[in-house]
């Protein structure tokens, strides 16, 4: 790796970790004026600093309001790079995400969005209250995990409302539930029958991939 | 006076113009609602986090940009808030809740929290403050206790903003002499006689209070701002 190439990787990775759009941007350009892969530049540039952003949070540096900083400035870069991205197949993998029915406290599930797709997934968002049917359709159409939170107790029994559908319809053993939010816990998702729990959203996709068996 | 510990609060804040009826619009000249088994409601007021939710990430962007344009936001919403809290207590309430759930130092961190308490909390509960020293009437929230949720309440002491002062009631009232009353039986009938209380959760409102003495909250550093929307002058 050149050095220009180490330089402009490192400030992509900075420019999410110090929460500033407009390096981001810039930075993301520089990558595809110097003929960087973009794919390159979003794995080893900005999903670098939104891992760094990460266990931040984990050691208690950064807050969601940190996380939501980074988020955007993620986004900037993404956004220059995204028409620069040539599609090799479906990286690691279709997740779906989505707060389930009753609830609309979507701050977690957007964090898990960003470091699942940061990680490498495919996301699709079904957002927040989303009724059972629209997680199960996610499953028909090809979706490989589904990840579902909440933040109140009394919407809990929702998720395991989808998994009960899913096997009802024969698709619960085409995908991997993983279930968080504030209220679960790991005895929770044994309980109800879901094949992990993430404890916080940085956490998910180094979850799924062992679920999965997939190489970090 | 009876107080179920699974009491629903009703929540008092109504985005304004918006679609839903909240509940100042809709009891702001009648009597305030009662639970299911006839106990009392207590209003609740969304504190500024919790109202901007689903937009938190501009919000922070905001706050980082341009915080005197946030803080004029917040001055809006506070303004809005107390609008409401207004026509509360015109309905008759004497004890309202406020809560941010989103506002807490768990979920925004030392640096937002503190700046939730220097941009909002203080001016807003300032304000508060002022229209309750105010003279009877239709601006005033003279005879009004608000209770703020504890993680409100412990940031404001832990940044030296406030400070616990015990308030000895009659730790039989309303109860017979059969037990000491319980802590949403305090709260209730602290209405007017104290400012500010939150030492626990109004969800734990069946504690019993076994020594009759709650805690008021002494706000030490309040002040007043501009910016709280349709309040009128002091």
């Amino acid at each position: 790796m050149s050095e220009a190439e180490r330089e402009i990787l490192d400030d992509l990775a900075r420019s999410v970790l110090d929460m500033d759009e407009d390096l981001a941007a810039n930075a993301a350009q520089r990558a595809i004026d110097a003929g960087m892969d973009a794919q390159r530049a979003i794995t080893e540039g900005l999903s670098r600093g939104m891992e760094a952003a990460g266990k931040k949070y984990e050691e208690e540096e950064y807050f969601v309001p940190e996380l939501l900083l980074c988020s955007d400035a993620m986004y900037a870069g993404v956004e220059v790079l995204r028409p620069h991205i040539v599609h090799r197949g479906g990286g690691r993998g279709r997740a779906v995400v989505g707060v389930v029915s009753g609830d609309t406290h979507d701050i977690g599930k957007n964090l898990v969005k960003l470091f699942m797709e940061a990680a490498g997934f495919q996301v699709t968002d079904l957002g927040r209250d989303v009724p059972i049917e629209k997680f199960v359709e996610a499953v028909r159409d090809g979706a490989q995990y589904v990840c579902m939170s909440t933040l109140m107790t009394t919407t809990m029994p929702g998720m395991e409302r989808v998994i009960q559908r899913l096997k009802e319809e024969g698709l619960r053993d085409r995908v991997k539930v993983i279930v968080g939010g504030a209220p679960i816990s790991q005895a929770f998702a044994n309980k109800i029958g879901a094949d992990a729990y993430s404890a916080s959203a940085p956490d998910a996709p180094a979850v799924l991939m062992r679920l999965s068996a997939i190489p970090a | 006076m009876t107080w179920p510990p699974d009491a629903p609060v009703q929540r008092a804040f109504c985005p304004p113009n918006g679609p839903c009826e909240g509940l100042p619009s809709g009891h702001g000249h009648g009597a305030l609602g009662r639970t299911e088994d006839g106990g009392p409601a207590v209003p609740e007021v969304s504190g500024p986090m919790t109202v901007l939710e689903s937009c938190l990430a501009p919000a922070f962007k905001l706050w980082r940009r341009n915080s005197p344009l946030m803080r004029r936001i917040l001055g809006s919403i506070g303004g809005e808030l107390l609008q409401d809290m207004l026509r509360l207590k015109k309905g008759g309430a004497q004890l309202i809740s406020y809560a941010d759930p989103v506002g807490t130092e768990a979920i925004l961190g030392p640096h937002f929290a503190a700046l939730l308490a220097e941009d909002f909390l203080l001016p807003f509960l300032g304000r508060m403050s002022a229209l309750m020293d105010g003279p009877p009437g239709e601006e005033s929230l003279g005879g009004l206790t608000v209770h703020l949720c504890p993680r409100t309440s412990h940031l404001l002491t832990a940044l030296g903003c406030a400070e616990w002062r015990p308030f000895r009631l009659d730790r039989w009232e309303g109860t017979g002499g059969s037990r000491p009353m319980t802590y949403g039986e305090a709260c209730l009938s602290c209405g007017g006689r104290v400012k500010f209380i939150g030492q626990m959760c109004l969800k734990n409102g069946g504690a019993l209070l076994e020594d009759g003495v709650i805690q008021e909250l002494v706000l030490t550093h309040l002040r007043e701002t501009e910016g709280l929307r349709g309040l009128p002058p002091r």
